[in-house]
């Protein structure tokens, strides 16, 4: 879309010429049969698919999250074993 | 609240109704659908110039645009929106079609298809066609450079400095583009209504 060849003059509006209003003649012409039930399964599909990956995402954190807590309670308990063994 | 009513409503009343509406009420939407495709799909086909994947990218401007919902602060009126969302699609659509494939009419072996082609409309009696398809073969052979401002003008009613900027170009680019798309739509429609063939070489 860069053709200097039209970058030169500048057109007043009135020198434009006549709008073709045969273009709205275009309009007339109807989608296909069923085009609104595409799109909507269109939508239910990636509405489906952003749950998923927002479930998974959420899943994630909480196994992060359990196995932190997993981590701390295995440091706390070999811990608490090793001051009962020195207290022995 | 019924179909009925619904279809009655404008279009600013719709837009609130789809995006309070429980996820699986799509009635107010369908009624922007139905109020709006005609025109989207008019201008996906000839945008693009691209028939077969018309249907498939207006359908893609309907869902983006509901999936946008929630982003339409309704500064501008629905169908504005909406158009700027199908001309961004339909824009992007043709950059990444010509980048992998770039039919040059010029390119040697073209010559034998572009035969087939004048051989083909002389067959048909041209002057039988209705307006639409004399409308549709004479976008189908101007070039992107002056049928995308041609039609963003006479078809979607945009301003000329919003022409110019929705495609990156001069205030006075776009007037020059129109003027000539327009004197050259003039000549290629009444060409064919005298019955000549097309000259399928793109015009710049």
């Amino acid at each position: 879309m860069s053709d200097d060849r039209f970058r030169d003059d500048v057109v007043d509006d009135e020198d434009l010429g006549v709008p073709v209003i045969e273009l709205n003649t275009l309009t007339e012409e109807l989608p296909r049969k069923g085009f609104f039930g595409r799109i909507r399964r269109t939508i239910e599909r990636r509405r489906l698919s952003s749950d998923v990956a927002e479930m998974s995402f959420g899943g994630v954190v909480t196994v992060f999250l359990e196995l932190v807590r997993a981590l701390f309670g295995m440091v706390e308990e070999s811990a608490s074993r090793k001051r009962q063994g020195d207290k022995r | 609240m019924d179909a009925h009513s619904l279809q009655e409503r404008p279009d600013d009343e719709l837009v609130e109704l789809a995006r309070s509406a429980p996820s699986g009420d799509m009635r107010p939407f369908e009624i922007l659908v139905q109020r709006h495709s005609s025109k989207i799909l008019a201008n996906c086909r000839y945008l693009t110039r691209a028939p077969n994947d018309a249907d498939d990218l207006a359908q893609e401007v309907f869902v983006k645009a509901f999936f946008g919902l929630k982003r339409f602060e309704g500064r501008s009126k629905f169908s504005t929106w909406l158009q700027r969302i199908k001309i961004n699609h339909c824009l992007n659509y043709n950059q990444k079609k010509h980048g992998k494939h770039m039919v040059d009419v010029e390119a040697p072996g073209m010559e034998i298809e572009a035969g087939l082609y004048h051989e083909a409309l002389g067959e048909k009696n041209l002057e039988s066609l209705d307006q639409r398809r004399r409308i549709e073969k004479v976008l189908d052979s101007m070039s992107d450079t002056l049928r995308i401002p041609l039609l963003l003008r006479d078809l979607d009613g945009l301003a000329y400095q919003e022409i110019a900027d929705q495609l990156a170009i001069g205030l006075s680019a776009v007037k020059m583009r129109i003027k000539r798309a327009r004197e050259e739509f003039r000549e290629l429609y009444d060409r064919l209504g005298r019955g000549e063939p097309l000259d399928r070489e793109r015009r710049a």
